[in-house]
């Protein structure tokens, strides 16, 4: 679905439309807020702050002004997701530094292009991931893309969280081995 | 490419090309999560809305909270009034209440998005879900902390304004409430007094008037009858009949998702209308408007749930009330006692033994544990043979009692029989039995409660236990990989000897009875009737404070039981709901409707007394007057509507 089929459906059927949009952008959240609070944050604040983008954008979005839904979603994302780091970093004693200030930030195509290097590892390890083959590409991806824990992970692949967090571990060992000599 | 870090920072911090890419080929495939999660955002945008409407309603009518002092006497008050020589600046300096969690520091520490419970709040609220909720208000928190404002005016010769700071520590079994009261005589002067109160569990409340330098025991003081501590008193004052009350809007009161209820009741022969706010996530009623002869509005203020820090404990109580003489010689404050038979050093060999026989170590337990997500209360009655397990949303409850193990579905309606052996319950389950494995790192209180912190190595991830070194019973897990931690099992709220929080076979068979449930061929569920005061007991001694249980006395019980049995029954006919339950040694069960005063009080026998038929009979004054009288030493318990 596209945004601009979005945006109709949500002037025409809010509540379709809304959940279009949860549907269409629920991972891309995901991925957002886990990297950005994955080091400092639960599980349960990654999902509350999901929660927060989404009530927000429903509540702000302007139908009529068609945009870039991505980019909109995007920002808000990270906005939210800064702020939220803020709140923990507060209640943890730590201070926010000027790297955490730019913590959220994805490196733009443009700027990873300058380092073809860097770039040709990381799709090489994304290849060796996928070579893993399944349930231990998903597990990996699951575990340190989205920060989810093994019990969740465990519901998702159909073992248990004993078995995910074995063939994680087991998972890496094989991707180190892979990759051995890559510099990064 | 040297270690696993590398990669994985790698995979957390890919270029946007990957990063879309990975978004794309490994999509988040939990759905029930995913639509978990919109439901929340869907309930969130709604009560966006509503919060405005929420903020006119409180604008347009400016209630003064009240109802927790349901019946305060007017004997308390006045002994509180006679006061003595001053002694405020001592109390108010060891007043934890009062000094540590003033309203405007516990206004800003609770927020509307902090979590009080895991209770799950369904889309739609219907009034079973809010007699539920209430009913086991007390299990949906840990501790609670609340300034208040009470505008009580009855028919007391004075109009009373109390404001105040209650806090209960479940853990603890504590109530803590420090009050000032403005009395108002009609027509004339204003008279003060501010006290202090501390309960225990079912012992006795100890007042220290501010001015008075001597402590006594307050029969008369209704805190821990207040509906905050003994929740299911405003469920079964309140809640029913059910049909004396309707559901009102969802609103957001002091940061937190409220349901509003109207309702009427009768007092006195008299026509009382109340308005209630509801906390949705624990059913502690943060408002409450009552209208009529006898006018009452409490507020909450302010509220801070599942933080027990600063709240004064059983034994800084003890040293508290050295500042003080006692009012009368011969109070006993053993039970003010934390005693632990714990070492000062904690070897394996003592911890093993000690969760080894985790099962002999307490009379009766009750637990809810958030296992990371899912909710699992279990609970233990050594006395009576009672073990139960059910986890949230599970539809299913497991059941012990008298060796005999029952599996009740509660939304297909069934009842079958499983074997006695596997049943999860508070239990050993042999995670020590390594000694290499395992070591004891430290000593920290969790919930209030002393605990040996141990680590268990595993081979992909480590285990950190929080175990309760009075019982055994763990209280906290971690579970622990390279990268930090990745499962927790985490105990909310835990109680020991309160009869209350479980289940009887009684409730068990009557939730059966009453709901209609198939029950497996060749199964007799007559078990569940036993001599619940005989029933297997395999308790040790326990060294865990021991609340105040009186055994019935035998001449008392039966005298009642047969004035019950000697009412004038007939067919059921009242629609009422029952309030209360009582059972005889015989294992009659007598289902009570207690209002009052006699006139609104019913009984319904089983077994009926009247052939194909149910029975019931109004209460007789006599009959009403023996059981209230009585009260302490009968085994009457609430009845808690679980299902």
């Amino acid at each position: 679905m596209t945004d601009s089929d979005i945006l109709r459906l949500i002037t025409e059927s809010p509540p379709k439309g809304h959940r279009a949009l949860f549907d269409e952008y629920y991972n891309y959240v995901c991925a957002i807020a886990a990297r950005v609070l994955r080091d400092i944050g639960s599980p349960e604040d990654i999902d509350e702050c999901v929660i927060d983008v989404f009530s927000d954008v429903i509540l702000r979005l302007d139908p009529d002004r068609p945009e870039s839904l991505k980019a909109y979603i995007g920002s808000a994302a990270k906005n939210k997701a800064i702020s939220r780091r803020r709140s923990l970093l507060a209640k943890s004693g730590r201070r926010l530094d000027m790297d955490e200030q730019g913590f959220a930030a994805i490196p733009s195509g443009e700027n990873i292009a300058g380092n073809a290097e860097n770039k040709a590892v990381s799709e090489l390890l994304m290849k060796e991931i996928a070579a893993l083959g399944e349930p231990d590409s998903t597990i990996i991806i699951q575990r340190y893309f989205y920060s989810r824990k093994s019990a969740e992970i465990s519901s998702i692949v159909g073992i248990s969280p004993a078995a995910v967090r074995l063939r994680c571990s087991r998972a890496l060992k094989k991707l180190r081995n892979a990759l051995k000599g890559e510099i990064l | 490419m040297k270690n696993r870090k590398d990669i994985i920072d790698l995979i957390q911090n890919t270029d946007e090309e990957v990063f879309d890419k990975l978004v794309k080929d490994y999509p988040q495939s939990d759905k029930k999560k995913a639509d978990r999660l919109f439901r929340q955002i869907e309930r969130r945008v709604d009560n966006d809305g509503l919060n405005a409407d929420a903020a006119e309603v409180s604008g347009v009518e400016r209630y003064r909270p009240q109802f927790f002092r349901r019946a305060v006497s007017i004997a308390a008050c006045a002994a509180v009034v006679a006061a003595g020589a001053g002694t405020a600046y001592t109390l108010r300096k060891n007043a934890p209440s009062a000094e540590k969690s003033p309203a405007t520091e516990i206004t800003e520490e609770a927020p509307s998005d902090m979590a009080a419970s895991a209770v799950t709040v369904p889309e739609t609220i219907d009034k079973g879900y809010i007699i539920n909720l209430c009913s086991n208000a007390r299990s949906n928190y840990s501790a609670l902390s609340i300034s208040y404002t009470n505008d009580n005016s009855t028919d007391h010769p004075s109009d009373h304004i109390y404001t105040g700071t209650l806090q209960i520590d479940n853990t603890a079994d504590t109530f803590w409430a420090q009050e000032d009261v403005d009395i108002l005589w009609k027509g004339s002067s204003t008279k003060k007094y501010s006290g202090f109160f501390f309960a225990c569990g079912n012992n006795k409340v100890f007042r220290i008037a501010e001015d008075e330098e001597k402590y006594r025991v307050d029969n008369n003081y209704p805190g821990p009858d207040s509906m905050f501590y003994r929740p299911e008193k405003w469920v079964s004052d309140w809640l029913s009949p059910v049909e004396n009350w309707d559901i009102g809007d969802k609103l957001t009161y002091i940061g937190r998702d409220c349901i509003a209820i109207h309702g009427k009741r009768r007092i006195d022969n008299y026509d009382i209308s109340f308005t209630a706010f509801i906390d949705t996530e624990t059913g502690i009623p943060l408002h409450f408007s009552q209208k009529g002869q006898y006018t009452n509005l409490f507020e909450v203020n302010s509220i801070t749930y599942n933080d027990n820090s600063g709240f004064m404990t059983k034994s800084e109580f003890k040293e508290f009330l050295k500042n003080y003489e006692p009012a009368e010689d011969g109070y006993d404050l053993s039970f003010l006692d934390e005693s632990s038979d714990a070492p000062e050093e904690i070897s394996q060999e003592w911890l093993y033994e000690r969760c080894r026989n985790v099962e002999n170590n307490f009379t009766r337990c009750f637990m809810k544990t958030d296992e990371n997500g899912l909710i699992v209360e279990k609970a233990t009655d050594n006395q009576k043979g009672v073990k139960y397990y059910t986890t949230e949303n599970s539809g299913r409850i497991e059941y012990v009692f008298g060796g005999k193990r029952i599996s009740v579905f509660t939304e297909t309606k069934e009842v079958i029989e499983n074997p006695v052996e596997n049943m999860k319950s508070i239990r050993y389950d042999g995670f020590l039995d390594d000694l290499s494995k395992w070591s004891v790192i430290g000593r920290e209180r969790y919930l209030g409660r002393d605990c040996a912190v141990v680590r268990i190595s595993g081979e992909a991830s480590d285990t950190q236990r929080y175990i309760d070194l009075e019982t055994g019973i763990t209280l906290r897990i971690g579970v622990y990989d390279a990268e930090g931690i990745d499962y927790t099992v985490e105990t909310l709220n835990i109680y020991f000897n309160d009869p209350t929080m479980i289940y009887d076979p009684v409730d068990m068979i009557y939730m059966i009875e009453q709901g209609g449930y198939t029950v497996e061929d060749g199964l007799d569920l007559n078990f569940l009737r036993g001599n619940t005061t005989t029933a297997t007991t395999t308790t040790a001694e326990t060294t865990t404070e021991t609340a105040a249980t009186t055994e019935p006395s035998d001449e008392q019980s039966s005298d009642i039981f047969a004035m019950l049995d000697a009412l004038n029954y007939h067919a059921i006919s009242c629609d009422g709901l029952p309030t209360h339950k009582l059972t005889a040694p015989s294992g009659t069960y007598y289902a009570l409707h207690l209002g009052e005063t006699a006139a609104d009080s019913y009984v319904w026998r089983r077994p009926s007394l009247i052939a194909d038929a149910d029975n019931e009979a109004p209460l007789t004054e006599e009959v009403f007057s023996a059981i209230r009288e009585n009260w302490n030493s009968l085994d009457i318990v609430k009845l808690n509507y679980k299902d």
